[in-house]
C-alpha cells in the first residue's frame, strides 16, 4: 500500500463501508486512506468509526510491504553483483588463455634475410643445437679413449 | 546504489589482478644477453622458436645464434659466458664444460633463473633454462672463430634429456 487512491475512489469505498459490504481488506485499505495527512474532516470521522485497531493494522501492512520490497531489491542486487563478478572473471580467464595461444614464434634471421618458414627455421635451430651436443659427446668419447675407458 | 557499484568495481578489479600471472623470470638479466642482441658482433644468424614447433623437445623456447668472431670479440663473448657460468644454478649441478688451450671449447649448463614472486600469488617457476656454447677456430688468417650460442627453455628439462633429444635428430 504505497500509493494513495484518488478521492473519488475513496468516497466510493466509504459508501461501501457505510452500507456494510466491505471486506476486511477493504476496511484496512480505507483505514490507510483516511489516515493520510490531507484527509478531509469527513474522512477522519470514518477513521474514528473504523477504530484504532483497523488503523494500526493498516499501518502494519504498509510497513511490512515496504520491508518486503526492500528485501527483494537487496536480493536482486546481490544476484546482479554475483553475476557481474562471474562475467568479469570469465572474460579475464578467456583473455589470459588467448594470450597463451598467441605466444607462438618461429623466425630466423640469416644474412639480413628474415625467414618464417617453420621447416627451414626449425632445421636451422636443430642444426645449431645438435652441433653443440655432438661436440660434447665426441669430446666425451675422446676422453674415454684417452683413458681407455669403455663407454 | 553507490555502495553497490563501488563494491562491485573493487571486487572485479581484485579478480582481474588475481587472474594475472605475476611471476617474472629474469632471463633478460643474463650476461650473454648483449651477444643475443647483436651488440658484440653485429652480423649474426639467429633463430627464435616458441610454441608447438618445439614441443616435441619439451621446450617452450629455443633461441640459437651463430656468428663469426675475431679474437677480441671471442674473448669478450667468453668473458660474458664465464660470468653466467660462475653464477649458474648451483643447486643442481648439470654441467658439461670443456676448456681447450685456455679457452672454452664448449659449455652446456643450467643458468640460475631468478623468479620474482609477487603479491598476491606465490608461484614457483618450473621453467629451466640452459645455455649452450661452442667455439671452434676457423682456418683463416687472421684467425676467426665460429661461435654457436643456444638458449633452451622448458619445464622439467634435464641435461640428459637434452642430450637424448638432440643427439637423436642428427
Amino acid at each position: 500500500m504505497n500509493d494513495y487512491m484518488d478521492r473519488n475512489e475513496v468516497n466510493k469505498l466509504i459508501d461501501k463501508y457505510l452500507e456494510g459490504v466491505t471486506t476486511p481488506e477493504e476496511e484496512r485499505r480505507l483505514a490507510y486512506e483516511v489516515s493520510r495527512k490531507d484527509a478531509p474532516a469527513e474522512w477522519k470521522a470514518i477513521g474514528a468509526m473504523l477504530g484504532q485497531l483497523t488503523l494500526d493494522e493498516a499501518e502494519y501492512d504498509e510497513e511490512m510491504t515496504r520491508r518486503r520490497n526492500r528485501s527483494i531489491w537487496t536480493r536482486r542486487i546481490g544476484w546482479a553483483m554475483a553475476a557481474s563478478i562471474v562475467v568479469v572473471a570469465g572474460i579475464g580467464l578467456w583473455l589470459n588463455s588467448r594470450q597463451d595461444k598467441q605466444d607462438y614464434e618461429c623466425i630466423a634471421y640469416v644474412d639480413g634475410e628474415v625467414i618464417t618458414d617453420e621447416t627451414r627455421v626449425l632445421a636451422m635451430a636443430e642444426d645449431a643445437v645438435c652441433d653443440i651436443f655432438t661436440t660434447a659427446s665426441e669430446s666425451d668419447i675422446d676422453i674415454d679413449a684417452m683413458y681407455n675407458i669403455e663407454p | 546504489m553507490r555502495r553497490f557499484i563501488v563494491t562491485t568495481i573493487i571486487l572485479c578489479f581484485g579478480l582481474i589482478v588475481m587472474a594475472q600471472d605475476y611471476t617474472k623470470t629474469e632471463q633478460g638479466g643474463m650476461h650473454v644477453q648483449p651477444v643475443f642482441e647483436g651488440k658484440i658482433v653485429k652480423d649474426v644468424n639467429s633463430t627464435i622458436l616458441t610454441g608447438k614447433a618445439i614441443e616435441k623437445y619439451n621446450l617452450t623456447k629455443m633461441h640459437t645464434l651463430k656468428l663469426t668472431a675475431n679474437e677480441e670479440q671471442r674473448n669478450r663473448i667468453e668473458e660474458l659466458l664465464l660470468k653466467d657460468y660462475e653464477e649458474r644454478n648451483k643447486y643442481d649441478e648439470e654441467v658439461d664444460h670443456e676448456v681447450r688451450g685456455g679457452h672454452v671449447y664448449y659449455s652446456i649448463f643450467r643458468i640460475a633463473v631468478r623468479s620474482e614472486l609477487t603479491f598476491p600469488r606465490v608461484k614457483v617457476s618450473k621453467t629451466r633454462v640452459y645455455l649452450c656454447y661452442q667455439c671452434k677456430p676457423k682456418r683463416t688468417s687472421p684467425v676467426q672463430y665460429e661461435i654457436t650460442l643456444v638458449l633452451l627453455e622448458g619445464e622439467n628439462l634435464t641435461l640428459d634429456l637434452l642430450k637424448q633429444n638432440f643427439k637423436r635428430t642428427k
